[in-house]
């Protein structure tokens, strides 16, 4: 509950004023959001607000909010302004809400660092000669510089609880079909989620957990979101928890990183089972043959003429399109593009797209085996803590930080990460993985580490 | 498909053309390199794919295409399709149930 809520955003629209110029979390402001506080209060003094009355809260640049630029941080949508709420903003709005301006990201979420915004990077608020992490990184760095209480990012491979993990907050990537995509800009349709990211601390996961509340639960705009979210961010359990640990997953971090959290784990008291995943290797292809496949299926639509900057019509409709497509994309948006081409050819597809899908459901079938045997699977978040801006010089380096935030995407699991520690002043982050639909129990052993 | 055959069968302008994208020359040399690298990077999953052999998946059958009598007028080609929606025309599904 906001005890003051004019002056909860006055402090906010300061921190922004003080620090954005340097961190750059945020690509557009909204300047009405002080009467709308204003509104809130009243409500708030006459005993009508809602759940979250006065909580303010930054928006993805990949989520529409009527009225307003979500440009996705491309040059492809700088301009375009949604005609419509996503059902996301619509619950938020009606539990009284108060939406603060949209977050820079990696362009169309291609990326791990938000490096690779068409506008600026996001840097670290602990550090700013380091990345936020990504995609969702201006969120990230808004929650963790006090720009706002919360914020809305998406995460298709870890975009939510990469750079919570570097910015030191709270990142939940909710069960797949649980929050509605309806007013999400899409990038892979069959991984994707809207998940919230708080700040740091028993209080923030609370915050999380009441966010979830209010974006999720069935929507008639979104085929795959047919569950109810009523039940499932309360504990279902009476005993404590076994936790599991997949050893590959610590042996591919930094020593330090995988020490950090293995302690974290320690200090919860719970009994811990070893895990063996032998097929770790295969996460980062598998995740990435079918990611890009469906972000180059879904990349068709930007031709210039029904989406995206207008193409010069006086040119023939094959140039004219290409044109369009080469001036207003990016490098990465490009490369993933013509990777999720070729992999899907019929020419190769048994070679790469087929064989990830087969990859992909042996994965799931092995995490509903160790889910049966474990209640939770904690590991690090990201095997390092946040880069310099720059430092990662090849596509595959940068790819290869997605190892441990994949599996959840892959296999549709809930996955938060909490703030563990820090490594000469920089935050790392723990990943809990839980079974589908028990978000309750993800939260509260994630509330209990921080009480230890 | 190791390394080798990949660099035989990925060809950068094909999929330049396919997508949709126009490289220029220098931007098409280095695109390829890189994609090059990543698919030899991903190249290990063919390993998974002899050892696993139950976790492939199924695989899905394209619908058959049904050639009907074109023309050149967009309201004669609107009229070959029953549902539109919001500007477009839609198509049957690519996938057999």
């Amino acid at each position: 509950m906001i005890a003051d809520i004019e002056e909860n955003i006055h402090k906010k629209l300061d921190a922004i004023k003080k620090t954005d110029g340097k961190i750059r979390a945020f690509v557009d402001i909204f300047n009405d959001c002080t009467e709308r506080a204003q509104e809130i209060a009243k409500k708030t003094k006459a005993g009508r607000a809602g759940k979250l009355a006065g909580t303010v809260i930054s928006v993805k640049g990949n989520i529409c909010i009527k009225g307003r630029r979500a440009t996705c941080s491309s040059k492809m949508l700088e301009n375009y302004i949604a005609p419509y709420n996503a059902t996301v903003i619509d619950r938020l709005l009606a539990e009284d809400a108060i939406i603060i301006g949209s977050t820079n990201m990696d362009e169309f979420a291609c990326g791990s660092d938000t490096t690779s915004s068409a506008f600026y990077p996001t840097r670290n608020p602990h550090d700013t000669t380091r990345v936020a992490g990504g995609s969702s990184g201006g969120a990230a760095a808004s929650v963790a510089a006090g720009m706002c209480d919360a914020a809305l990012g998406s995460d298709t491979g870890g975009s939510v609880r990469c750079p919570a993990s570097f910015c030191g907050v709270t990142g939940m990537k909710p069960t797949y079909g649980t929050v509605s995509r309806y007013g999400l800009i899409d990038m892979a349709m069959s991984l994707e989620q809207i998940g919230a990211m708080t700040g740091n601390g028993k209080d923030a996961i609370e915050l999380n957990r009441k966010t979830l509340e209010v974006i999720g639960g069935p929507d008639k705009r979104d085929a795959q979101c047919n569950y109810s979210i009523g039940k499932m961010t309360k504990r279902t359990h009476a005993k404590p928890p076994t936790i599991g640990i997949i050893n590959q997953f610590f042996d591919a971090c930094d020593k330090a990183v995988s020490n950090t959290v293995m302690r974290q784990v320690d200090k919860l008291g719970y009994e811990v089972m070893e895990l063996s995943l032998e097929e770790t290797k295969y996460l980062i292809p598998t995740y990435y043959l079918i990611m890009c496949t469906e972000f180059a299926s879904a990349m068709q639509k930007y031709d210039g003429y029904k989406y995206g900057q207008k193409a010069d019509i006086a040119k023939s409709l094959a140039e004219s399109v290409s044109e369009a497509r080469s001036n207003h994309f990016g490098k990465e948006v490009k490369r993933r593009i013509l990777l999720g081409t070729y992999v899907s050819m019929k020419e190769v597809q048994d070679d790469w797209y087929t064989c990830a899908l087969g990859v992909r459901k042996a994965l799931t079938q092995k995490f509903e085996k160790f889910l049966g045997e474990v209640d939770l699977i904690a590991s690090p978040t990201m095997p390092t803590v946040a880069w310099k801006i720059g430092e990662k010089a090849t596509p595959t380096e940068m790819y290869a930080a997605d190892i441990l935030t994949v599996t959840a995407n892959l296999t549709g699991l809930p996955a938060i990460s909490v703030n563990a520690g820090e490594i000469g002043g920089l935050p790392v982050g723990m990943q809990l993985m839980g079974r589908k639909f028990e978000e309750g129990l993800v939260y509260e052993t994630a509330a209990m580490a921080m009480d230890k | 498909m190791g390394n080798m055959e990949t660099s035989k069968t990925f060809n950068i302008a094909d999929m330049a053309h396919i997508a949709r994208l126009r490289l220029d020359e220098n931007e098409a040399q280095q695109l390829e390199k890189d994609l090059k690298g990543i698919l030899a990077y991903f190249s290990d999953l063919q390993k998974f794919n002899g050892k696993v052999a139950e976790g492939k998946a199924a695989k899905a059958t394209p619908r058959k295409d049904e050639v009907k009598e074109c023309c050149v007028d967009a309201k004669d080609i609107s009229k070959l399709f029953n549902h539109k929606e919001g500007g477009y025309m839609m198509v049957p599904k690519s996938l057999e149930d």
